[in-house]
């Protein structure tokens, strides 16, 4: 080897390429944002067009349209490469594999979670979001569906060509601290509180999560070669 | 040889299956019937014989199954994933079988629970369910046994069922007392009348001694329940070995 | 290079092969020749980590595997019965996405296509491409950066006359170069290699 790889390299390799892949494909991006829209709909259509109903409603569905948006899209983070030997690949590759997860889980948050941000501003329109409560609304969410991600991650390594639904029955219990945290950032903007706890909250959150459910991530893909 | 070079080799046996299938055989032979009095007599005693409470009258009786149950559910996730983490660390094989073996126990305990819990709120203060934080965190246990059990079920290769369950009952364990310190505080926020619907009323010791024997009667069928069915996990797994062959035939001939 | 001592692998209980041992030298190639489910494609997962072996040793330049695994894997190639190629890239891009082409540029990926035939599809999807076609590609991953072993799950299976050619011609190149390889395959092949039946070890 004249050059050695360093860490850098190896992330920018598998955030670009994973990328590049998804940019190839556009269904990517607009398949996670037209089911949380659709999640969205379905509420007023189920409860009524009750302006004061729904905009009370408003913060707790758009986060939980955000949650299962978020969870379901990230399934098929690892099935591609797994079934055309990719992955195998890549996991023999000496290089670390901590930095692997990170640089997927980042790339497909990049292409699903930012399309979900701006599908948020446009149901705070169909549920009549409280004044205000759109900069709690974002932010809350910019933190948590990264979080959400990366759980999700973790439920996708261990059910690799298994059913989307099988991944999400095992993350959505974990997934709870994180909607109820979320929520509370938006409600205690709504009653003039500083929200900005919470947000500290969910940032110790990142930070633990995000070492942690690497390592998880890491060990779940192992698991699939026994 | 010393005392703990005793249970060292004695631990390091357990390892292996053939040799705790025999131990366990023996050891139930006389543990079962044991732990089933114990749970009848506390059961008994409890439901039939302790002393009504000012307070809630006959109905608090449901508590010698309710509060042994919510122990136990507990207990059996933490166990699993005590054992999960040896399985994944030092890929013992008796621990990976345990977590199959517990995890239904576990998932029955916590569903007990949850129904007692219902059961106990209806006469109580009128309805089947209220969402206050100790319900709430049943329920959400229960959720997480169901996904550990669908996990490793989903699983053809048993050993990799068994590891996949492993990591996901040792995360779960990590994020299991944030999920409780959120549900407690959201609850706080949705409920300023603190009550929990299971809360215990103040007991005089002839209620908490049938308790006591409850909890003791319930952790005792528990161990039993384990053992018979860590001994027919081992069974199936090792199917095709000498020792299970022998082992079939003398029952048969028997 | 590669030394490996009484290793015994089990797949689900049974016990696939036991007590086998060869060594890789520098240079040398290896067969592994067995028939379906004698363990071949076990074999080549253990030593590379991805299944547990139940016994014995392996070694990779006089130090234990567990050791030096991340230099064993990145100083070695391994390709599986998957090509590991994705469908939605160009060919130029399979290469570029790799890790292999962390010590490849431009020219050396070029120069790789072209000794397998493949420069002129270089920006041609690999939806479009035919299997012998992404074959070749696959061979061409070979080339980009230098391995000291090779481990391969049976290069020549579903290759023709031609296809066969080049996989040996690149192997004896590789071969000059101080490339080793371990492969395996249903019967013997023409490569100058040792070989090993792994029926014999089950």
């Amino acid at each position: 080897m004249s050059k050695r790889s360093t860490l850098p390299d190896w992330f920018m390799l598998i955030l670009k390429r994973d990328l590049s892949l998804s940019f190839k494909k556009v269904a990517t991006f607009i398949i996670p944002l037209v089911f949380f829209l659709i999640v969205i709909t379905l509420f007023p259509l189920a409860l009524g067009t009750e302006n004061s109903l729904l905009s009370s409603l408003s913060s707790g569905v758009i986060w939980v349209a955000a949650l299962l948006a978020s969870l379901l899209a990230v399934e098929s983070i690892f099935n591609e490469d797994y079934r055309d030997g990719t992955l195998d690949h890549l996991l023999l590759s000496g290089e670390p594999i901590f930095i692997l997860v990170l640089a997927k889980v980042l790339a497909h948050w990049l292409v699903t979670g930012a399309p979900l941000l701006l599908a948020s501003l446009v149901s705070t329109l169909f549920l009549f979001l409280p004044e205000g409560l759109l900069f709690p609304l974002l932010i809350s969410l910019l933190m948590g569906t990264f979080l959400l991600s990366l759980l999700g991650a973790l439920g996708a390594a261990l059910t690799i060509g298994r059913t989307a639904i099988l991944s999400a029955v095992i993350v959505l219990p974990l997934s709870i601290p994180i909607l109820i945290l979320g929520v509370a950032v938006i409600a205690a903007a709504l009653s003039d509180e500083s929200f900005f706890s919470y947000l500290y909250f969910l940032g110790a959150m990142l930070a633990l999560g995000i070492p942690g459910l690497c390592i998880a991530t890491t060990e779940a893909l192992f698991i699939n070669y026994e | 040889m010393s005392n703990f070079q005793v249970i060292k080799k004695w631990l390091i046996s357990m390892g292996s299956p053939p040799l705790f299938f025999m131990w366990a055989s023996k050891f139930l032979s006389w543990f079962y019937p044991i732990s089933f009095l114990l749970l009848l007599t506390g059961l008994i005693w409890g439901i039939g014989f302790a002393p009504s409470d000012y307070k809630q009258g006959e109905v608090y009786r449901i508590i010698f199954i309710h509060v042994p149950s919510a122990m136990l559910g507990q207990s059996v996730y933490l166990m699993m994933a005590i054992f999960g983490s040896i399985c994944l660390i030092w890929r013992a094989k008796l621990a990976g079988i345990f977590l199959r073996s517990a995890a239904p126990l576990g998932a029955s305990f916590t569903l007990i629970a949850l129904v007692s819990g219902a059961v106990w709120g209806k006469p109580t203060w009128g309805t089947w369910w209220v969402w206050d934080a100790r319900l709430t965190s049943t329920l959400i246990l229960f959720f997480l046994y169901a996904g550990i059990i669908g996990l490793y079920s989903s699983i053809d290769n048993k050993q990799k069922g068994d590891r996949a369950a492993s990591l996901i009952s040792v995360v779960g364990v990590i994020i299991i007392p944030i999920i409780k310190k959120s549900v407690d505080w959201w609850q706080t926020l949705h409920q300023p009348s603190t009550f929990t619907i299971t809360s215990a009323p103040s007991m005089t010791s002839d209620m908490y001694l049938p308790l006591l024997i409850c909890v003791i009667g319930f952790y005792s069928i528990l161990l039993s329940m384990l053992l018979n069915r860590l001994r027919a996990e081992i069974l199936i797994r090792e199917r095709n070995t000498s020792w299970v062959q022998k082992y079939l035939n003398n029952q048969v001939r028997e | 290079m590669l030394k490996v001592e009484n290793l015994s692998c089990q797949r689900s209980n049974d016990l696939i092969f036991k007590n086998l041992s060869f060594e890789v030298v520098k240079g040398e190639n290896l067969e592994i020749i067995g028939s379906n489910g004698s363990g071949k494609t076990s074999l080549l997962k253990c030593i590379l980590g991805l299944i547990e072996k139940k016994r014995g040793q392996i070694s990779w330049n006089q130090r234990p595997l567990e050791e030096s695994r991340t230099l064993f894997l990145k100083s070695c190639y391994y390709q599986g019965h998957q090509l590991a190629l994705k469908n939605n890239f160009s060919v130029l891009e399979n290469l570029k996405f790799s890790h292999l082409a962390f010590n490849a540029d431009k020219k050396k990926i070029m120069s790789s296509l072209k000794v397998v035939g493949m420069a002129e599809f270089v920006h041609r999807s690999c939806s479009d491409l035919s299997m012998g076609q992404l074959k070749r590609l696959a061979l061409a991953k070979w080339l980009l950066d230098d391995h000291e072993l090779y481990l391969i799950d049976e290069p020549f299976a579903s290759l023709d006359q031609e296809g066969i050619f080049l996989v040996a011609s690149i192997i004896q190149k590789l071969n000059s170069k101080g490339c080793s390889f371990l492969f395996t395959s249903h019967t013997s092949s023409n490569i100058n290699s040792k070989e090993i039946l792994l029926d014999k070890y089950s």
